[in-house]
This record gives C-alpha cells, sequence and structure tokens, in this order.
C-alpha cells in the first residue's frame, strides 16, 4: 500500500497534508469553539464564483477565490450587524447566491462543464508546486496569526464581555482569526473542494474536543488527527480509485461516530 | 408585455414547471419561518447536502430516487439530532460533521462509474424536467407536510424561540428539535428536483426571512411566506426563459432577491440580531 | 498619580448608544481610594452604561471620566462559556495576559500571580478544575480572583452575589472589604438596598445621578423613590424598602 507513495503526485499529494494538518489543528480549535462551522462552510462555497471567473478573467483561481470568499466575509459581517436580520439566515442566503451566481457563470455564460465537478469536489491528486507554495504562505500566516492573537482568542472566545475589559485587542484579534480562516479555505478547497472545507477545517477538532483537556491539546490532537485521516483518506482514494476528498470526509466522519462511542462506553 | 410573461408557460413543460415551483414556494415559505425563527438556517442547507448519498444510492441499486433521498436525509436528521446532544459537541458541529461526511460518501457513489444519474442535476436542479407523475408525488407530500404545519403550529410557537437568546438544537426540546429537522427534511425532497439539493435553501430561507421584516406577526409571515415563494418560483422561470439560463438557479436567485428587497426596510423585529462586538459575533460565532 | 487623588473621577458624563438618547445624562462623582461603592439603579437607567463608560467601550460620550490606572471588571458569570476546555487558574491566568508579550510564554511570575488570587478567593484547591464544573458561587469567585490577577486600582462588579451561594457570596464581600483596606476602588452595582447600606458610598443612577454619598444620606426614602420610581416597595416597618426583581438576561 505505501508503494503509492513512491509515485511524485502522491508525495505532493501527502505534503499537501502535512501543510494544512497544523492549519486544520489551530484553526480548527477555533472553528469549533466559537461556533465558526457555518462560516467556514461558507466561505467555501462563496469562493466558487470566484474560482469559475479566475480562468476567463485571467487571475490565479487562488487569489479569485480569496476575493469571492472576502466579499462573503465582509458581507455577512455587515448584515449581521443590522437590527431584524437573522444572521444564520443571512449567511445561508449569501452563500446560495454565490452558489446559484457560481453555476450560472459555470454553465450558461463561461460552459465550464467538468470544471464544476473538479471546483466542487478538489484536485488533490493534481496539486502542483504552486498549490503546494500557496498552502505554505497559507500556513505561515496561520501559526504567525496564531502565535500572535492566541490568547485574545482564548479570552474573548470564553468571555467576550469580560475579555474586552481584560486589555487585549479583542476585535482586531477577531478579524484576524476570521481572516486566517478565510486564507485556509482558500488552500483547502483546493484540496477537497468547496463543499468539502469542513472534513479538514471542522472534523478532526470536533473528533478531539470531547477529550482534549485545554486548547493547546485541542489543536495538537486535532492537528495529528487530521494528518492521520489524511493521508489514510489519500491511500484509500488511491486504492479505491475514488476522489480523495470525499474520501477524507468519509473517513472523517467514521472517525468521529467511533470517538463518540468511546466516549459513550468508557 | 403579456407574452413576456406568459410565453416560457405556453407549453406543457412550462405549465408544469410552474405549478411543480408553485407548491414549491407555498411549502417551502411557511416552513422557512420556523427555520428563520429557530435559527436552523444552517441545518436547512446543509442538512439537503445530505440527500446526496441517498439519491446516488437508489441510482446504483434501482430503487425510486424519491426513496433514496428520503432514507438519506432519515438518516441525516436523525444522527445531527443525536450528535448534538452529546457534550462537547454543539449544533454546528454536529451539523457540519454530519453533512460532511454524507455528502463525501455521496459524491463517492455518484461519481463512481456505475452511477447512471448526471451528478449535476442531483447538485443544482432541474424544474423543467418535472413529469406530471412527479407533479403528483410533490403534490401528495405537500399536502402531508401542511398538514404537519398546521399540526405543529401550536407545539413550534410554544416552545419557545425566544428570539433574544438564540436557541440551538440542544436547547429547544428533543421532540420539537428532531420534527423540525423531519420537516426540513420532507420539504427538501419536495424542492430538489427543481432545485437541487445544493439551492434548496435559496426558497426555504429567502422568502421567509423577506416575510419576517416586513411582519411580525406569525400567521401573515406565513401567508407572505408562502407568497413570496410562488412568487420566486415564477420569476425563475420566467428570468430562465428570457435570460437564458439555468432555472433552478434562476430561481434561487430570485427568492434571494427577495429578501435583499427587504433590507432597505427596517426590519420588524420579529428576528432578533444578537448585538455584535467582535467580527466573530457578527459572523455567528459566540 | 497625585496621592489623595480620587481612583475614579467622572465628570459632566453623557453617554450612550446613539447620538440622539443619552442613556445617562451629566453625572458626576469622584471616588478615592480606598472606598466600596454600591451602584443602585433600575434596570436601563444607565448602570450598564456607566460601565461601559468606565470601561472606555460607550460609543457616544462627552464629559470627563478619569481612572487612576487600570480598571478590573467582573461580570456575571453566566455569561462565560462553561463548555469551554479551561480550568479555574486558565481563567486567572487571563488576568495577566495584557501584560505579556505575545512572544514570551506565561511564565511562574504570572502562575504565581494567578495562584495567589485564586487563593485569596478560597478556591486554591480547585485550581486544576474545569471551570464549567464549579457551582455558581466559585464561578463568580474564579472571575473575581481573574480581576485580582489584573493588579488593577480599581475594581468593577457586576451583580456578584446574585445567583451566589451564601458561603461564596459572604467570602466575596469579605475579599472586597480586604482589597478596599489595601487601597483600591471596589464600584459593585448591585439590587441589594440592604446590602448597599453596609458599604462606604452609595451612588444611585436614574439616567443622571440622583445622589451620591455615604449611605445614611444616600438611601433616604426619596432617593429611592427617584431612584426606582413603581419598582420600590417600602416595607410596612416604614425603614425598609425592597426593588422589585426583574428577570433579565
Amino acid at each position: 500500500m505505501l508503494d503509492a507513495f513512491q509515485l511524485p503526485f502522491m508525495q505532493r499529494a501527502a505534503f499537501e497534508i502535512v501543510l494544512l494538518a497544523p492549519l486544520a489543528g489551530v484553526l480548527g480549535t477555533q472553528i469549533v469553539l466559537r461556533h465558526l462551522a457555518f462560516f467556514t462552510h461558507g466561505v467555501g462555497a462563496a469562493a466558487f464564483p470566484g474560482l469559475v471567473l479566475a480562468g476567463p478573467a485571467g487571475i490565479p483561481p487562488a487569489l479569485a477565490a480569496l476575493g469571492a470568499g472576502g466579499a462573503f466575509t465582509l458581507g455577512v459581517e455587515r448584515l449581521g450587524r443590522r437590527r431584524g436580520v437573522g444572521l444564520d439566515a443571512a449567511t445561508a442566503l449569501a452563500l446560495v447566491l454565490a452558489l446559484a451566481a457560481g453555476i450560472v457563470l459555470a454553465s450558461d455564460v463561461y460552459e465550464s462543464g467538468s470544471e464544476v465537478d473538479q471546483l466542487l469536489f478538489g484536485s488533490l491528486l493534481a496539486v502542483g508546486g504552486g498549490d503546494l507554495a500557496a498552502t505554505g504562505v497559507a500556513l505561515a500566516l496561520g501559526l504567525l496569526a496564531a502565535a500572535y492573537a492566541r490568547r485574545a482568542w482564548l479570552a474573548g472566545g470564553f468571555d467576550p464581555v469580560g475579555g474586552a475589559a481584560l486589555g487585549l485587542r479583542i476585535r482586531a484579534a477577531d478579524w484576524l482569526l476570521v481572516a486566517a480562516i478565510a486564507v485556509a479555505v482558500v488552500v483547502a478547497l483546493d484540496a477537497v473542494g468547496a463543499l468539502l472545507v469542513s472534513a479538514v477545517l471542522v472534523i478532526p477538532a470536533a473528533t478531539v474536543r470531547p477529550f482534549a483537556a485545554n486548547v493547546s491539546r485541542l489543536a495538537l490532537g486535532a492537528t495529528a488527527l487530521a494528518l492521520i485521516e489524511g493521508l489514510a483518506g489519500l491511500v484509500l482514494a488511491y486504492e479505491l480509485d475514488a476522489p480523495p476528498g470525499a474520501t477524507i470526509a468519509v473517513l472523517g466522519g467514521v472517525l468521529f461516530g467511533l470517538a463518540l462511542l468511546v466516549r459513550r462506553f468508557r | 408585455m403579456l407574452e413576456f410573461l406568459t410565453d416560457p408557460f405556453s407549453q406543457g413543460i412550462g405549465l408544469r414547471a410552474l405549478a411543480g415551483v408553485a407548491i414549491l414556494g407555498a411549502v417551502c415559505g411557511p416552513l422557512g419561518v420556523w427555520i428563520v425563527l429557530y435559527r436552523q438556517s444552517y441545518a436547512a442547507e446543509s442538512i439537503a447536502h445530505s440527500m446526496l448519498p441517498g439519491l446516488a444510492a437508489a441510482a446504483l441499486i434501482g430503487i425510486p430516487l424519491g426513496l433514496g433521498a428520503a432514507a438519506g436525509l432519515a438518516v441525516a436528521a436523525v444522527l445531527i439530532a443525536a450528535c448534538s446532544r452529546q457534550q462537547a459537541v454543539s449544533a454546528d458541529v454536529a451539523i457540519a460533521v454530519t453533512v460532511t461526511a454524507l455528502f463525501g460518501l455521496g459524491s463517492l457513489l455518484a461519481l463512481s462509474p456505475e452511477a447512471p444519474v448526471r451528478l449535476g442535476e442531483l447538485l443544482f436542479g432541474d424544474p423543467l424536467s418535472i413529469s406530471g407523475g412527479d407533479l403528483v408525488a410533490s403534490g401528495v407530500l405537500a399536502l402531508f407536510l401542511f398538514g404537519a404545519l398546521l399540526a405543529g403550529h401550536r407545539p413550534l410557537s410554544l416552545a419557545g424561540f425566544d428570539a433574544v437568546t438564540a436557541p440551538n438544537l440542544g436547547a429547544t426540546p428533543a421532540a420539537v428539535g428532531l420534527a423540525l429537522l423531519v420537516l426540513i427534511a420532507a420539504t427538501t425532497l419536495v424542492a430538489v428536483q427543481s432545485l437541487g439539493n445544493l439551492l434548496v435553501v435559496a426558497i426555504v430561507v429567502g422568502p421567509a426571512a423577506a416575510a419576517l421584516r416586513l411582519t411580525s406577526r406569525l400567521p401573515s409571515a406565513l401567508l407572505m411566506a408562502a407568497a413570496l415563494g410562488i412568487s420566486s418560483g415564477a420569476a425563475g422561470l420566467l428570468l430562465s426563459y428570457h435570460a437564458e439560463i439555468a432555472a433552478g438557479a434562476s430561481i434561487a436567485l430570485c427568492a434571494v432577491a427577495a429578501f435583499a428587497l427587504t433590507l432597505p426596510f427596517g426590519g420588524t423585529g420579529a428576528v432578533e440580531s444578537r448585538s455584535a462586538g467582535s467580527p466573530v459575533d457578527a459572523l455567528g460565532g459566540a | 498619580m497625585t496621592p489623595g487623588a480620587p481612583l475614579v473621577a467622572v465628570d459632566g458624563l453623557d453617554a450612550g448608544y446613539s447620538p440622539e438618547r443619552a442613556a445617562i445624562t451629566g453625572l458626576s462623582f469622584a471616588i478615592p481610594a480606598g472606598r466600596t461603592v454600591a451602584i443602585l439603579g433600575p434596570n436601563g437607567g444607565g448602570k450598564t452604561t456607566l460601565f461601559r463608560a468606565l470601561l472606555g467601550e460607550a460609543p457616544h460620550r462627552t464629559g470627563t471620566v478619569e481612572l487612576g490606572g487600570t480598571i478590573a471588571y467582573v461580570p456575571q458569570t453566566e455569561r462565560s462559556r462553561l463548555d469551554f476546555p479551561v480550568s479555574a487558574l486558565d481563567v486567572v491566568l487571563m488576568g495577566t495576559y495584557a501584560r505579556v508579550p505575545w512572544y514570551r510564554p506565561l511564565g511562574r511570575a504570572e502562575r504565581e500571580t494567578a495562584g495567589a488570587a485564586l487563593g485569596r478567593v478560597g478556591l486554591e484547591g480547585e485550581a486544576g478544575t474545569r471551570f464549567g464544573e464549579l457551582s455558581g458561587g466559585q464561578r463568580q469567585r474564579v472571575l473575581i480572583a481573574r480581576a485580582l490577577a489584573q493588579q488593577s486600582k480599581v475594581m468593577l462588579l457586576d451583580e456578584p452575589l446574585s445567583g451566589v451561594d451564601r458561603p461564596s457570596g459572604e467570602r466575596i464581600l469579605a475579599v472586597l472589604d480586604e482589597l478596599r483596606d489595601e487601597g483600591l476602588a471596589i464600584l459593585v452595582s448591585t439590587h441589594d438596598i440592604e446590602q448597599a447600606r453596609g458599604f462606604d458610598l452609595v451612588l444611585c443612577i436614574n439616567r443622571e445621578g440622583i445622589a451620591f454619598g455615604p449611605p445614611a444620606e444616600a438611601l433616604s426614602a426619596d432617593v429611592l423613590q427617584r431612584t426606582y420610581g413603581g419598582e420600590l416597595i417600602v416595607l410596612p416597618d416604614g425603614e425598609r424598602a425592597v426593588v422589585v426583581q426583574h428577570h433579565h438576561h
């Protein structure tokens, strides 16, 4: 089975997973603790029209995805501040607007056809040097943001009211978090697709959470689990000739369920 | 001018499509009101994704798609409810894990060489492919849903969707939470043919969110949501016909537009937003 | 900071959430070091706005607020997340965060400060217990310890005794008195008029300052009437008054 890793494209795919794992651990911890799962999913879906436009507009896909994700973030954030707007409703509508726009662009304006599948389900087996570099940059940015803002994230997440009075720049730290998540989503969707980013950024941290006594252990555990799930899913996908993103997602779900059962019967 | 409005519906296909989306709008609108009030838009959006494995499996095995979809949705609803009852698993995490895993499973099945259904239709829908038989099935399901909504009206309004404290699935009484999920699942079934499982949430949330911005009285909101739902469907078909763009996506765009058009109005306070201090609050986190 | 200067000086404060409607107007008072102050007022009468103004967070403001140093805030424990994986010690350590630059790990000094603060509120034995598993009274004490760890000269507490068991409540009041003796200014918002009589100073607010002074002067029947209006019930002996409690989030 491990012969698979003799192949260059498998090595690159594995390297991509290694780079994504710490993001899954560090940012995934915040996503899970601070209820940002829907937002994470939304940024992934919102990137879709950006990706469709990237080719025809001649801009790098990652940049287009980041732009679309950024627009989604800012739009929902502003809506979320308005009175009388259900926040989850606004997120859902912004998300579906992005998907519908992407579909119209893909099928009727640009007639992208099969690329849609790729956009939606990722292309882990086709990552090139450029993709790996982008993920590396995202990783560096994410870890730097975490190093800088981790205490504000913890204090602000635990107690938004009292946390702000601790002398920490909670708002700035939270903007940094949101930005780091958006960047992580953009590189993750290259690997697993726009609709499965949660498989990387949410599931590992969610699985480890009930077992983690503190935030550091949660982040470390989630990193390790993301690494295991990613690599195992990659090998499994290779053996079964299945899309890797979907395989990782299913594996993640199964492990989550097993973890819950283990807790039940301890 | 009149031709502009009637051209798309002058033939059988168009007329059936119109009937199909009308049923859709009439059912999804009122259900959407409950979903918005209970802040379950994420569940509504995601649970549609979980239909994919059911649909794909049904196609592979050879049983009617509707059965497969229903099975997939039922499994998802139960899993989500079960997960969110666990300690250290919040509602949004329960949804994220369940739906992502199920959607992954669905893609594995749907992308496999033996799957006869085109993934695109499953994901994005095709209202123009609705047959007479499909209409009847939708109609029956819709009647069931209307009944369920009527029967559930009292318990749903009493269970307490205290707008200020924003309940999640774990906080509402178990029966209500599960019932809501099952209703969402059943409604998605009606909608999936026209809109596909990625776009269903538009017709469920859009008209309802718009209605709740225009009125705070529950009966008015339910009726208005139904009316807006039907109009979005019809408008979407018109848009699709004249602009020559995908019909499912057009309907979704019109449903979102219905909400966007109500933004300049102040909102009635029927839906409270939490005061947002940091961007994490504003983005639905805490 | 000139010795003898008040630790909290508010002058002509207008503050509120929108420019048109001020929640409080023309508020002025000064609190010297080493005092406990009870802040009384109806819900919606401006106590929260005053707190936010003292913390530098009230969005629209004229007038001045001067503080003799940093200010520590103890919110009600309901607002914090009970499901976070943090121990009591972790929470108290948050009080030291502002003093430690991001590139430096929390060190021995911070842990000792936090441990000492936990000891002062009588919870050194619970340092490793998960915050969410503590009782309401214990959680409130942990939040007070967090404020202690900030080592500020001014402390603001939002109804610290509401819903707290008696032993914890007594412990809390004892600690506040100790802190006052050490020269801090302690401001406590409360609905309990009887309790307020035990403080050094009382401030009554209802959109404006109604009274400020020792309880014997500030808690007259007239002042209480103007502060609480219809929420007040005067007990049959004519001497004591009770505020109708509202259930609020």
